[in-house]
């Protein structure tokens, strides 16, 4: 059964119609031929039993003379006469008494019944027809008659009659499934079509066919739907095609942006350090196939990061886009210049056949950048330093390239700015003393291995002190003693600028008010300051909590600062000055002279002192244009009523002049060397302070 | 004479006679005759008349024996014979008695009572007689005769089935 639905389910529709069709058919045709049946059945049998009953009567009316005269054989004869008729069975004429006058009978029939009981008129019992009915004369009866008919022909003509409906049945069957198929063949037909349509669009998605009109019935309805229902699609299509393809072209714009974001440098356009190492892994290949050479630049910003912190990002940004657009106006069109991050760029040179072709490029990218670059009113000049290294001598592969050319890089910026160097082998060994320093700067900030010498500074006519100057040492077992400028450019790099600067702040004002404890001359310390401290937003919060921690009185506290510091966001420097002024702390502008900027804005600073550089002072007296700036600054300082102080004064020539041009305070070799705390104790002991 | 037949025959009579009360004295041949001349009118037609001449009833006229007389009254009493269902009347065979029928036992000549053709039935035996119909008795059994040439002149419808019980006779 399961089976058979199945089969349903699985076989078409139009099949399932012209079974249904088949199977209504077969049942109406059924039902008909039953009917038929039954007819013609009840027919024959009424047409046999009124058949014989007209035999009957026939028989009897031809039999009562014979029957009113006692004529036997006359009777006799007459029912002779039935056995011309193969059905009947046997025939009894009676007279009233039931007494037998004459009697027909086949071989082998009996009367089979009993006439005395039986009631006048037709009779079918088992499968036997009887006609029992009194034979009348005048009307009077004058006997019986009766009559016994079998049913053989009966059964034969019920099975003929089986076997005709049984033909017509098939027949009508046939031909009605025959009709049927055919109908059903127009009927289907444009239902094909649709499927086909529906199918067509099903497997191909596409909605482009139509089907014609084929009439107003239900099925042209549908057909009329279908199409409208496609019109609309198609519309829909159509739309979700173009949102599609604008999606599409969003996506592809997207994935443009993502590849440049992820390849390029916002800022500068140039490709990133990523892009860059594809290019670099790309150009040893083909170096390597065309047996070429090719080399990598390296190149650093020299004062970038004092400029950025000075001049702010903005300036610093747009610094940093000029440069690229140089490098790149420099280069040739096969070369790559990258920003690999920071102030730090990259250039990619391919092609190369000798040592020779790159130093032409490195000069002219020192040459180019040397020149002044003007942003938002600034005359900015910037230099580069330029570590090289090449393919494939200085490494084999792009990781060993960078590295060398980096390491070249800075072996170039400690021989000073715009500098170019070409890697050597030996310059691993000071990259790794590098590596060293850094790490053991972070160790020595971690265990307080610095300490602080100082430099007395003396009031210049009376020869006392008037002030110290604490400069940071750094004592390492392995590498001995350091100058700040051995390190402090690498704290600065590393980001420890500001804790040691803290740490300095804090061990001097601790040193300065121990000797006070002490009952020491009171003097006044001074400390460097780096405009990277001064412009931390906790700069006043952080030097106030050292005085308290320390109970230093302000005023013996001097912050010396460089003109650097008010190059970028001066207002806010200003601020943070002006509040360190009001605590009562000195303020002195360190290296002055130096710088590039402005002194127009001198007047409007809160300082108290500016401390003449020392390579003024150490030309004193060998340059007129030399002494006449000396004069100049001093002159100036005190035009705006601020003190002025010498640095690296080694000589007495030199402290005469100075004095004799009206500068204020002396420092330097001359009177001391800088002194451990102990020695300074005793150096104020032994000298007045002012 | 085969006892089967001897009691259908009877039986036969009988049947007609259930209700007859006089037959002490009659034969059974005698009345299986008059059962027989009563069977007779059944398959005769009389041609038709109009209006007095119309028959409304069948004479049936009887000599001799006083008793078959009454047999035969006895026996058509109340019955009515034939497609116009007339009455069958018993008359004594006399002068100016109109008969229809008449069963002659006795020999007379020939009467002249009507114009009305009468069917002269009788004996064989009967030889002053020239009957329409006789009777005569073969193998113990009643049978009768019929001269289709005198019933032709009577002018009588006689049944095929009365003809077809008896024999034919011939002139010659």
């Amino acid at each position: 059964m399961n089976k058979l639905i199945s089969w349903y389910k699985r076989i078409s529709f139009f099949k399932k119609q012209l079974l249904v069709a088949t199977l209504v058919t077969s049942i109406t045709l059924s039902l008909a031929s039953l009917m038929l049946y039954g007819k013609f059945y009840t027919d024959y049998k009424a047409g046999l039993m009124s058949g014989l009953s007209a035999k009957e009567a026939l028989v009897s009316e031809t039999s009562r003379s014979a029957l009113l005269f006692g004529d036997e054989e006359a009777a006799q004869a007459i029912l002779n006469s039935l056995s011309a008729f193969p059905a009947t069975r046997y025939a009894v004429l009676l007279d009233n008494a039931f007494t037998p006058v004459a009697q027909f009978s086949r071989t082998d029939i009996r009367v089979d019944i009993d006439y005395q009981s039986l009631q006048p008129g037709n009779h079918f019992l088992e499968q036997e027809l009887y006609v029992f009915n009194p034979v009348m004369m005048d009307g009077e009866q004058i006997g019986y008659l009766i009559i016994s008919a079998d049913t053989r022909s009966l059964a034969e003509q019920r099975n003929q009659y089986i076997w005709i409906l049984l033909l017509v049945f098939v027949l009508s069957l046939v031909v009605s499934f025959f009709l049927h198929w055919r109908l059903q063949y127009f009927i289907a037909a444009p239902m094909n079509k649709l499927v086909e349509l529906v199918g067509y669009v099903a497997r191909n998605r596409r909605y482009n066919k139509r089907l014609g009109n084929t009439g107003s019935d239900e099925l042209g309805t549908l057909v009329t739907g279908v199409n409208s229902m496609l019109d609309t699609i198609e519309e829909h299509e159509k739309q979700l095609h173009a949102h599609s393809e604008r999606l599409e072209s969003l996506v592809a714009l997207r994935t443009e942006q993502l590849f440049n974001r992820a390849n390029y440098d916002a800022l500068t356009q140039l490709p990133n350090r990523h892009l860059l190492v594809d290019r670099l892994n790309h150009g040893i290949d083909n170096a390597v196939r065309e047996n070429s050479q090719m080399a990598l630049m390296f190149l650093d910003l020299d004062r970038f990061k004092v400029i950025n912190d000075t001049l702010g990002h903005s300036v610093g940004d747009e610094l940093l886009v000029q440069v690229a657009q140089k490098l790149s106006a420099v280069v040739r069109k096969a070369d790559s210049v990258c920003r690999w991050g920071g102030d730090e760029f990259v250039i990619l040179l391919e092609h190369l056949h000798s040592k020779d072709d790159i130093v032409p490029l490195a000069e002219q990218i020192l040459f180019s950048l040397s020149e002044p670059i003007e942003i938002s009113g600034n005359q900015l000049h910037v230099s580069t330093s330029i570590g090289i290294a090449r393919f494939p001598e200085d490494g084999k592969d792009s990781a060993a390239l960078l590295e060398h050319a980096d390491i070249s890089m800075y072996r170039a910026k400690e021989q000073g700015p715009s500098q170019y160097c070409f890697f050597e082998a030996n310059m691993l060994d000071g990259s790794v003393q590098r590596l060293s320093l850094e790490h053991k700067l972070r160790l020595a900030l971690e265990n307080k291995s610095f300490h602080l010498v100082y430099q007395p500074q003396v009031c210049a006519d009376t020869g006392r002190v008037c002030g110290i100057e604490a400069l940071i040492r750094w004592q390492d077992e392995e590498l001995g003693l350091l100058n700040p400028v051995q390190f402090l450019p690498v704290a600065e790099d590393v980001g420890l600028m500001h804790s040691l600067s803290l740490w300095v702040l804090e061990e001097a004002c601790t040193q300065n008010a121990s000797w006070q404890a002490q009952g020491g001359q009171k003097a006044r310390v001074a400390v460097n300051l780096p405009a990277s401290f001064i412009m931390h937003p906790n700069a006043v919060n952080q030097i106030t909590d050292i005085l308290d921690k320390t109970g230093l009185a302000p005023k013996y506290l001097e912050i010396e600062i460089t003109e650097n510091t008010f190059i970028s966001n001066t207002d806010h420097a200003i601020k943070v000055l002006e509040q360190l002024r009001a605590m009562k702390i000195n303020i002195a502008v360190d290296d002055f002279g130096t710088g590039y900027s402005s002194m127009s804005y001198l007047p409007d600073l809160p300082i108290g002192t500016l401390k003449i550089d020392g390579s003024f002072v150490r030309q004193l007296g060998d340059d007129e244009a030399n002494d006449g700036i000396i004069q100049s600054i001093i002159t100036l300082g005190k035009s705006l009523g601020l003190s002025l102080i010498a640095e690296c004064v080694e000589s007495k020539e030199q402290a005469s002049k100075l004095r004799d041009m009206g500068c204020d305070m002396i420092q330097g070799y001359y009177y001391s060397k800088p002194l451990s705390a102990e020695k300074t104790q005793e150096f104020l002991s032994e000298t007045k302070v002012a | 004479m085969n006892p089967m037949r001897t009691f259908i025959s009877l039986a036969l009579v009988l049947s007609l006679m259930t209700s007859l009360s006089v037959q002490a004295e009659l034969s059974r041949t005698d009345k299986l005759k008059a059962a027989y001349l009563f069977n007779f009118t059944k398959f005769l037609q009389w041609p038709d008349a109009e209006g007095r001449f119309a028959k409304a009833e069948i004479a049936l006229c009887l000599d001799g024996n006083p008793e078959f007389f009454d047999f035969m009254q006895e026996l058509v009493k109340g019955r009515k014979v034939g497609v116009k269902s007339l009455p069958v009347k018993i008359k004594p065979y006399q002068e100016r008695v109109t008969c229809d029928v008449a069963f002659l036992v006795e020999e007379y000549p020939s009467l002249k009572q009507s114009d009305t053709p009468v069917l002269l039935v009788s004996d064989m035996s009967n030889s002053s007689v020239e009957p329409s119909i006789a009777f005569y008795v073969i193998d113990h059994k009643l049978r009768f005769e019929i001269d289709f040439d005198a019933v032709s002149d009577l002018n009588l419808t006689i049944s095929s089935e009365l003809l077809k019980l008896s024999r034919r006779k011939s002139r010659e």
